[in-house]
């Protein structure tokens, strides 16, 4: 059993206090191209004080309802950005969102490598059936990740986006616990 | 301009708002089918009390005045006051002109064209006078004269989430389905 889950070669998931990660968030949502790839409604700039609260409270709840993970790279101990699951069903279903917040992070892999050990978790340590996410169509960098890390595409919904004057997609795509362990259970001796 | 058409009444039904005396009532009665519940979505079926029920229309009520990103009504017959059902505009994102649209008719007033009425006030309104571009609906690829129905509007089929819900012992996918406004008049009225 091989039980070093957490980390990779590149990143690791790291737990922050809900300080570090209100500073990081804060900063990180300062650059509106970070706001735009993640989220579909537009941005607040929030202070570290508002999100420390928010923040909090949520890293209290005992189970979680989001699993939130810092994502540190393994040179210098940075972080860099963020991964989560959230809006777990009793079917075992649950989305992720994933941001490198550093800019210059970006493109050289630590997002892949983190996604993967996230689903390494949601799989083998919290057994969930199947993990979800969004992700939009202007965002080609995030899709190719997302397909390295094992997810494969279930559909796109139209024009859920109107930004700079013009519509775009969202696409949804899924990976399922079956399909993971045919792709990377050798890899993790399961 | 039109603006003498009501939004609220169409041929055979009417949208209004929550009687919170006597209402969760009857919601409480349709908690208890099964039938009913399990279609709507992956959310597990659920028998509530009116009490509860009433509480959580008050707390829905709450949240549409402070959120501003639905609106929710009781669908009641032309004739009287009984409650026939409900729906709403939900999940609205303002800056992307989008939302969802949910619609239940209760198990004892199906089959009466109740459904397919105050659809087409709910897709008027979300056109007219919400000004969206786009309408989802979610439903488990088991609900097919749900999936039917949507497509009677011109819905289609965008999106096949696999193996999401387990009922029954087995797995089922959700399915997404969008209209566009530029889609609006295909097949009705």
């Amino acid at each position: 059993m091989d039980n070093d889950i957490f980390r990779g070669k590149l990143v690791r998931l790291s737990a922050e206090s809900s300080e570090v990660y209100a500073e990081h968030f804060s900063r990180w949502w300062h650059d509106s191209e970070y706001g735009r790839l993640l989220d579909l409604a537009p941005g607040h700039l929030f202070s570290p004080k508002r999100t420390k609260e928010w923040l909090e409270k949520e890293l209290e709840k005992d189970p979680p309802e989001m699993w939130l993970f810092g994502i540190r790279a393994l040179e210098g101990d940075r972080l860099i950005g963020f991964v989560d699951l959230s809006d777990a069903t009793p079917h075992g279903d649950s989305f992720v969102g994933i941001g490198i917040g550093e800019r210059e992070c970006r493109g050289k892999g630590y997002g892949t490598e983190a996604m993967k050990l996230v689903l390494r978790f949601a799989f083998a340590e919290l057994g969930l059936h199947r993990v979800s996410l969004n992700v939009f169509d202007y965002n080609p960098r995030g899709i190719r990740s997302y397909e390295k890390a094992g997810f494969r595409h279930e559909g796109r919904a139209r024009e859920m986006i109107l930004r700079e004057g013009q519509r775009a997609d969202v696409l949804y795509m899924g990976v399922l616990r079956e399909d993971w362990l045919k792709q990377f259970g050798a890899e993790y001796g399961l | 301009m039109d603006i003498t058409t009501s939004l609220y009444t169409g041929k055979l039904v009417r949208l209004t708002r929550i009687e919170l005396e006597k209402d969760p009532e009857t919601l409480a009665e349709w908690s208890q089918e099964a039938s009913l519940m399990r279609m709507l979505d992956e959310t597990p079926a659920r028998p509530l009390a009116a009490e509860q029920i009433k509480k959580r229309l008050e707390k829905m009520e709450k949240e549409i005045d402070e959120k501003h990103e639905m609106f929710y009504f009781h669908i009641r017959p032309l004739e009287d006051e009984r409650l026939i059902g409900w729906g709403k505009i939900c999940w609205i994102l303002w800056p992307s002109q989008i939302a969802n649209v949910e619609l239940a008719i209760g198990p004892s007033e199906q089959n009466k064209g109740y459904g397919a009425d105050a659809f087409q006030l709910f897709l008027r309104l979300a056109f007219d006078e919400l000004n969206l571009n786009r309408l989802a609906v979610r439903l488990p690829e088991y609900n097919i004269r749900a999936i039917e129905f949507v497509k009677m509007f011109g819905f289609s089929e965008e999106v096949r989430r696999r193996e999401v819900i387990l009922r029954d012992g087995r797995r089922w996918d959700s399915l997404v389905f969008g209209l566009l406004r530029s889609e609006r008049s295909v097949n009705y009225g």
